[in-house]
């Protein structure tokens, strides 16, 4: 063996000694260290998650989301499937613009697409309420949404008259493709019903929507020409956009020109929707910001508190370890490992917590493929954030006063 | 032959705006196979001094010179290459507090030093180090199911891992009783005697007179004797 590979080996062997010694130490205190891990765990819990939502009735018989939680991580993540709100403002533009350099994350103004409604779909005496069942006006419309929902199309296809139906509303009722379904519509004084031919079933990621965050999305979709011919409908119930006078402009641009007539969108409703959407703006933007960061904030301080403790609990064994002469850089290069382990230790036991305790809206169940870029993500900000959290160590490890700690008696 | 040599090394340290001189004007040879002893009443030096040579702690002025190589102001906790070759391969240290790794056992400790000091692992030597100060039957032992005299002779065997020229003891004897103290320099006495290794202790045993080929006597951070 040269010199050189000597060296190297003895280095590998000061390293490794070092991390093993480390491990060892770790097994002593973990035991100490789970009421700390059960808060961080807890709190990553809430930061990963993708969207924490509040149910809430509105008028009685409209449902409203509304997001509660924000999850800075998943948000910064979105990938192809996910499309982002413009509420993120400058960081959707930076994302969709230069990051996601894909026509299939751009922002979409909500209303220029889709209106939706709030259907029950029966099929066999089995009946099901489906929220927000997007309405395609034209092929124009349509094509915007095609990019997203081919990918997740699991049978029959887009073309053709009839109802595509997400999957899991699809098992539910035993629906497969050429059935036909007898769709319902409240119209607030009395329920319309009509029979809608099934022409696709999609498998669709998680359904989320409104307030800041949305992921695209919505797996039941018709065409309006169709829901008109079915249902007879003559007005809206509830057009899903953030800006009621964008809304308004685009229901008035297209009354009575693609088969459904803007007759009855309620004036005093959307005055409601409006000062909804406005009082929902300041308080979710500001919460987001809140909740977010200050989450992301308190989860870094106990996290960097955590690695502070260790380090400061284990001086004095760092101190000998220095004296029998472990150089800087192996230490640096332990105090990383650890911080690296351990943060991904916390954020793959925070992910899987938060995947089994929470339910997603209307019940699916989150697609590995549309989650998994969200999840890459994740860990590649913690990795950075490991990262930057253990410079304090270092510099800390750095100045260690090892006369003064090995002479302690 | 010189193996560690300071000149004219002077340390201060400002206290509330005070300044205190630890040592002053000092000049030290330490010789090879030599079992130097530094005596003095508390505050006078004496762990300033060996922590100087020991690479944990710089002079304010001064030079301070082990194995040839200026180490004046390589004083880090963790070393850069040069300094952790230096320790792993030069220096060994023995402290009053022991200071053994508690989560190790015996064994374990030495088998780390070992693998930091050396590279490898041989474990024959590191029976035949137990056997020495005879500590074979506890080498499965953490150290706080040792009693003082048995970690501090742990604490010295540690030390001779990687057969290092200089070993520097702050007060090894301070925790023992007069048998176990009258062993521990016997042991370091050995060392010098029979592996040319040079020995510096500080302490305030008296017993120390019997052991050491010289003595240095410091008061108030000067060599009076």
């Amino acid at each position: 063996m040269s010199i050189n590979e000597n060296v190297k080996s003895l280095k590998y062997n000061i390293f490794l000694s070092f991390l093993l010694y480390m491990l060892r130490r770790y097994k002593k205190e973990l035991q100490r260290k789970v009421r700390y891990g059960i808060i961080i765990i807890l709190i990553l819990a809430y930061i990963t998650y993708p969207q924490i939502q509040v149910y809430s009735y509105y008028f009685g018989k409209i449902l409203v989301l509304q997001n509660a939680g924000y999850n800075i991580f998943i948000s910064l993540a979105s990938g192809p499937n996910i499309r982002w709100d413009q509420s993120k403002g400058n960081i959707t533009y930076i994302f969709n613009n230069y990051i996601f350099n894909n026509p299939k994350s751009y922002i979409v103004e909500h209303a220029r697409e889709i209106v939706n409604l709030d259907l029950t779909i029966s099929y066999n005496d089995k009946s099901i309420f489906v929220p927000d069942v997007i309405i395609t006006d034209n092929k124009t419309a349509y094509g915007d949404l095609a990019p997203f929902s081919k990918s997740w199309l699991i049978s029959g296809s887009f073309e053709g008259n009839g109802m595509v139906i997400e999957e899991y509303f699809a098992k539910k009722l035993g629906i497969k493709v050429g059935d036909m379904v007898t769709i319902s519509f409240n119209t607030g004084s009395s329920i319309t019903s009509g029979k809608i031919k099934i022409i696709g079933i999609v498998a669709a990621p998680v359904a989320t929507q409104g307030g800041v965050v949305t992921c695209e999305d919505i797996p039941n979709i018709c065409s309006k020409a169709l829901m008109k011919e079915v249902l007879n409908i003559d007005y809206m119930s509830y057009v899903k956009s953030l800006d009621v006078n964008k809304t308004l402009v685009y229901l008035k641009s297209i009354n009575g020109t693609n088969g459904v007539p803007f007759i009855s969108v309620s004036m005093k409703d959307s005055k409601i929707d409006k000062e909804r959407s406005i009082l929902s703006d300041i308080i979710n933007v500001p919460m987001y910001y809140i909740f977010t960061y200050g989450s992301f904030l308190v989860a870094g301080l106990i996290f960097y508190k955590e690695l502070d403790s260790t380090f400061n609990e284990r001086k004095k064994s760092l101190a000998i370890l220095g004296s029998l002469g472990v150089t800087f850089r192996s230490l640096i290069g332990v105090l990383i490992i650890e911080a690296l382990v351990y943060m991904l230790i916390l954020v793959t036991l925070a992910v899987f917590f938060t995947l089994s305790i929470f339910t997603f809206t209307y019940g699916y169940q989150p697609s590995w493929v549309v989650i998994s870029w969200p999840l890459m993500m994740t860990y590649l900000f913690c990795v950075i954030f490991s990262l930057i959290a253990v410079v304090p160590i270092i510099i800390k490890a750095k100045r260690l006063s090892v006369m003064h700690l090995l002479s302690e008696v | 032959m010189i193996i560690a040599k300071c000149s004219l090394i002077t340390k201060t340290y400002r206290i509330s705006g005070k300044i205190i001189y630890a040592l002053q004007n000092v000049s030290l040879d330490v010789n090879e196979g030599e079992f130097l002893g530094i005596v003095g009443p508390t505050g006078s030096g004496k762990t300033t001094l060996l922590n100087i040579l020991g690479t944990f702690d710089s002079p304010t002025r001064g030079i301070v010179i082990i194995n040839g190589v200026d180490v004046t102001r390589m004083n880090s906790a963790f070393g850069n290459s040069a300094l952790s070759y230096l320790r792993r391969n030069f220096l060994g240290f023995v402290f009053q507090s022991f200071n053994l790794l508690p989560e190790l056992t015996v064994k374990e400790n030495l088998i780390l030093t070992m693998r930091i000091k050396v590279g490898e692992v041989k474990i024959k030597e590191i029976d035949e180090l137990l056997a020495k100060v005879g500590l074979s039957e506890r080498a499965d032992h953490f150290p706080f199911q040792l009693s003082s005299g048995e970690q501090q002779r742990v604490a010295i065997i540690r030390a001779l891992i990687g057969n290092p020229k200089l070993i520097l003891a702050d007060e090894p004897t301070g925790n023992l009783d007069n048998e176990t103290a009258r062993n521990i320099f016997s042991i370091l006495k050995d060392l010098t005697v029979n592996n040319r290794v040079s020995v510096v202790v500080a302490s305030h045993n008296p017993m120390i007179n019997e052991f050491a080929d010289r003595i240095i006597k410091l008061r108030n951070g000067r060599i009076v004797s």
